[in-house]
């Protein structure tokens, strides 16, 4: 490793504030290193705290949330910046695509302004410069017409168009990371595959870093190197993609992976893991997963499990892992 | 968009229209016998024929109401019965104290109102956000004309550095006319402000949740930008439809201060009428001031189409 | 998963004792107690006040607070502590009056509007439209030219404005009512609209209406001070604070107090009852806690 790495989290621990003055941890003693240009999935069930994650990372945490450790960008800790600061980094040096393009667009705002806003505060640009290079961006993310487009308000475009837009606006000022939350939960799976495909070659041909979160394990699978399985704000597993899915060694990832509906020859039902994510209030002693896992054994409920390291690039949360490692 | 302003311009004139018949209904209808009323009860049967013929009363019901409101449409209002004048001169004239008065309070309650209502939204639940919330039930609690008669007494009676009151009118001069407003547009503002203060607060916190601001600050802009570029706007609708219904209110204050500073607007010229039971001015005035009233919540429907273009499209 | 905390079950709040709730609701504390303290003045003023507040005492006129009575004389001498107190029963007395009245007649409608809807929801709302384009200041000057003015014309004119405001605030609470499965099921059992609309419609809204009650009565307070102040309020002698304004501002420099005193209990008795509103509101209407 010649210089620091893009990314690097540090022991992040997210707490929310409670209206009678208490704390409830959400994420605990989450890590992560990301290189330039590296993909990487984030995995889990709604309610394990991903979003929060992506947030953190954007500084844009809702003021209840209390955040520790660090966050480094290009070896720069965020969390020590004040707003201002981290301005300059957002947009410029990490994008963010959100999950929702109905509510994420400003709706009286044209599109095209959205666009060219952050390329005037923080490139310099004049507006009309700005709208030029908006309309450019348009056609990057291949709506049709940009030109005329750029000038239609979010209401006058389908959720798809609007996602592109929320893209365009990510990528205008070619930041080193692109962070991606649930960018094609809300749309029709015939829009999905076309979203993914200009986000994945928008990253290839910028370079970017991309950091996907999403409950999908398949468009996780479809756009990134590298995949982290969480669960309950907890790291279960981590390491390259294939590996991951093909030898999950956490016994919450191979759940997931019995979930994921795919062509069966055998017709049997799809398997689902019992039970719900609990609520962050009432997570059950020693390892977060330990009441709905089937491999359970009394050492788990004994004490919350470390992040170990089986094998180079490979990271697991689980005491049973080392025996379920095939040979 | 015309269709939709077609629509919105009819209904528009229906509601005058019934304005007009109500109005109609209670000041020549109800009494009985207006031309009793003005006069007196001391007056002889001569001089209440007299009356009677003059303002028409010895003609049918539906006639006198055609012919009122003919005139109101060609800006005929008849004869002021104690000044003797027409009506729509004395009305173009007071108009000349009344509009730029309020006009100078509006002006001057969302100059107030929008920075306050915003600073309270984006600092909630701090210090910054109470200490607005306590300014703005103040400036609910308290009687518009009482401000006025303390303004007078600080800045005239005890300073001296203002008018205490009247009008010069504006052939003086234009500050001289100017200044004579300053002290009652301070007074009629105050409590449109608070409750300004408390609509943009709201609504500027609502909007302050949305994506589209998180989406803002995500591409980099401060708080600040983020704050005034994305949220206030899209958060003048709820602002802009209480600044039209608060207009009511504004009228009615504006009767109240113009005679604390003993101004000739229109609102003194109402008092006057109904102490010389002048009812061809009351029923015009009156008229007039429920007109502005229906007139301000159409513009301000109509702003709606500016403030949200996804509205633009819904009448097309 | 775009809000995770508001996703994830957060442990309930505990339950609070009623005597801490109503600690942590300052606004309902302080209006309530405000409200209360007025009323209790206004009780007195019936029975008890330092002089009688119409008797003139020429020699004593414009005194200074301490120098006779506790807030001074007037130009005719009288006490202004005993005014205030009198005054008190007045404007108390024509507001709930007024609101009493335009919250009943408003609240029928209201009902009848959500109950009936079509051609008469129409027709009512527009009615309200034109009604809400009088101030109650001009219906007053109107009604005051026509029957002559006094706390008859004062509480009409004043409940006259307030008939929309609760036509519209109950119309659209009681369509909401009208949505919901019980009513569905009373209907099929059988009752008609008029009972339903009594059993099940009214206590549904009932709160909506007493936070309203509140608030309009702040308003009707400023109101009523509005019209004495100009005349139209309930006829001399009888001690109103918006008359008392009206006189002071020919002695607003030689005898200041006596804009200072009514003025101020006009802004408390509006404050208070402002405050009673919004404590109200949070506390039975918290869908629309933070409106306003």
């Amino acid at each position: 490793m010649s210089a620091a790495p893009l990314l690097s989290v540090e022991n992040l621990d997210i707490a929310m504030r409670l209206p009678d003055g208490g704390r409830l941890p959400i994420v605990k003693d989450f890590s992560l290193t990301l290189q330039a240009g590296d993909t990487l999935g984030i995995v889990g069930e709604s309610g394990s705290g991903k979003s929060l994650l992506s947030l953190a990372v954007m500084g844009l945490l809702p003021p209840a949330a209390i955040a520790s450790g660090r966050i480094l960008l290009e070896g720069r800790d965020l969390m020590a910046l004040d707003d201002d600061g981290m301005s300059r980094v957002r947009g410029r040096r990490i994008g963010m695509i959100f999950q929702e393009p109905m509510t994420a667009l400003n709706p009286a705002m044209t599109v095209g302004d959205q666009i060219a806003e952050g390329l005037v505060r923080h490139e310099k640009l004049s507006w009309k410069a700005a709208r030029e290079a908006a309309v450019d961006l348009l056609d990057r993310v291949r709506i049709p017409d940009p030109r005329a487009r750029a000038k239609a308000y979010p209401h006058q475009m389908s959720g798809g168009q609007r996602q592109r837009v929320g893209i365009a606006i990510a990528v205008a000022m070619r930041p080193a990371l692109m962070i991606a939350d649930e960018p094609t939960t809300a749309l029709d799976v015939t829009v999905q595959a076309e979203v993914l495909e200009i986000l994945d070659d928008l990253c290839a041909r910028e370079g970017m870093a991309l950091m996907l979160i999403s409950h999908d394990l398949g468009v996780i699978a479809r756009m990134c190197a590298r995949t982290l399985v969480l669960y309950a704000g907890r790291r279960m597993e981590e390491g390259d993609t294939r590996g991951v899915l093909t030898e999950p060694l956490n016994p919450y990832t191979r759940g997931l992976l019995r979930a994921v509906p795919r062509r069966r020859v055998d017709g049997a039902p799809l398997d689902t893991i019992p039970g719900t994510v609990p609520g962050f209030a009432r997570l059950p002693e020693g390892c977060v997963f330990s009441d709905r896992c089937g491999d359970v054994v009394a050492a788990c409920r004994a004490g919350e499990p470390a992040w170990t390291q089986p094998r180079p690039n490979r990271g697991v949360r689980c005491i049973r892992a080392q025996q379920e490692m095939p040979a | 968009m015309t269709a939709l302003l077609l629509r919105r311009s009819a209904s528009l004139f229906l509601t005058l229209l019934a304005v007009s018949g109500l109005i109609f209904l209670v000041m020549q209808v109800l009494p009985g016998d207006p031309a009793a009323i003005m006069l007196g009860t001391s007056a002889s049967p001569e001089t209440l024929a007299a009356l009677r013929h003059e303002l028409g009363l010895d003609q049918p019901m539906l006639v006198r109401y055609l012919a009122w409101i003919g005139g109101l449409a060609t800006g005929d209002l008849g004869t002021s019965t104690t000044y003797g004048v027409p009506v729509s001169g004395l009305i173009g004239e007071r108009l000349a104290v009344t509009l730029p008065l309020a006009l100078m309070a509006i002006g001057l309650s969302i100059a107030i109102a929008l920075p306050l209502g915003v600073l309270s939204a984006a600092r909630r639940n701090g210090p910054a956000d109470y200490i607005a919330g306590f300014i703005s039930q103040l400036f609910i609690a308290v009687p518009g004309f009482w401000v006025g008669l303390l303004l007078a007494l600080v800045f005239a009676v005890k300073l001296g550095v203002m008018p205490s009151g009247g009008f010069p009118g504006w052939q003086t001069g234009f500050w001289p006319a100017l200044q004579a407003l300053v002290l009652p547009a301070i007074a009629l503002a105050l409590p449109q402000a608070g409750v300004l203060t408390r609509v943009t607060r709201s609504s500027v916190a609502e909007v302050l949740g949305e994506d589209f601001v998180r989406t803002a600050r995500a591409k980099g802009l401060p708080k600040r930008a983020a704050l005034w570029r994305h949220a206030v706007r899209n958060a003048l609708v709820p602002v802009v439809t209480i600044l039209g219904l608060q207009f009511t209110f504004l009228i009615a204050g504006a009767v109240l201060v113009e005679n604390v500073f003993n101004l000739p607007g229109l609102g003194r010229l109402a008092y006057q009428a109904l102490t010389q039971r002048d009812l061809v001015v009351m029923q015009d005035v009156v008229m007039f001031f429920a007109g502005l009233v229906i007139l301000m919540n159409f513009l301000v429907d109509m702003s709606y189409l500016l403030l949200d273009p996804r509205l633009r499209e819904a009448g097309r | 998963m775009t809000a995770p905390a508001s996703s994830t079950p957060l442990p309930t709040a505990r339950r609070k004792s009623p005597g801490l709730r109503l600690a942590t609701r300052p606004n309902l504390v302080i209006g309530g107690a405000l409200v209360a303290f007025l009323l209790g003045i206004a009780l007195v003023s019936l029975v008890w006040t330092p002089l009688p507040p119409t008797k003139m005492q020429i020699a004593l006129k414009l005194k200074a607070p301490l120098e006779k009575g506790l807030f001074g004389t007037d130009h005719l001498g009288r006490d202004v502590a005993s005014m205030l107190m009198a005054g008190a029963w007045n404007s108390l007395s024509i507001a709930v009056s007024a609101v009493a009245l335009g919250a009943a007649v408003g609240t029928a409608l209201g009902v009848t509007v959500a109950a009936k809807r079509g051609l008469f929801e129409a027709v009512a709302m527009r009615a309200n439209d034109v009604i809400f384009a009088f101030p109650p200041i001009l219906s007053a000057m109107m009604l005051g030219a026509l029957m002559g003015t006094g706390r008859g014309t004062a509480i009409i004119a004043i409940a006259t404005f307030m008939v929309p405001v609760f036509a519209r605030v109950t119309a659209g609470a009681a369509s909401q009512v009208w949505a919901r499965d019980f009513i569905l099921a009373a209907r099929s059992a059988g009752k008609g609209v008029t009972r339903i609309t009594i059993e099940h419609v009214l206590p549904n809204i009932a709160n909506q209406i007493i936070v309203q009650v509140a608030i309009q009565l702040g308003l009707a307070i400023l109101t009523e001070a509005g019209l004495s102040f100009l005349g139209l309020g309930m006829a001399p002698p009888a001690p109103t604070w918006g008359r008392m304004l009206a006189d002071s501002q020919t002695y607003l420099g030689t005898a200041p107090w006596l804009a200072l005193m009514p003025g101020l209990a006009i802004a408390l008795t509006v404050f208070g009852f402002n405050m009673l509103g919004d404590g109200l509101r949070d506390l039975l209407d918290p869908r629309e806690k933070g409106r306003t």
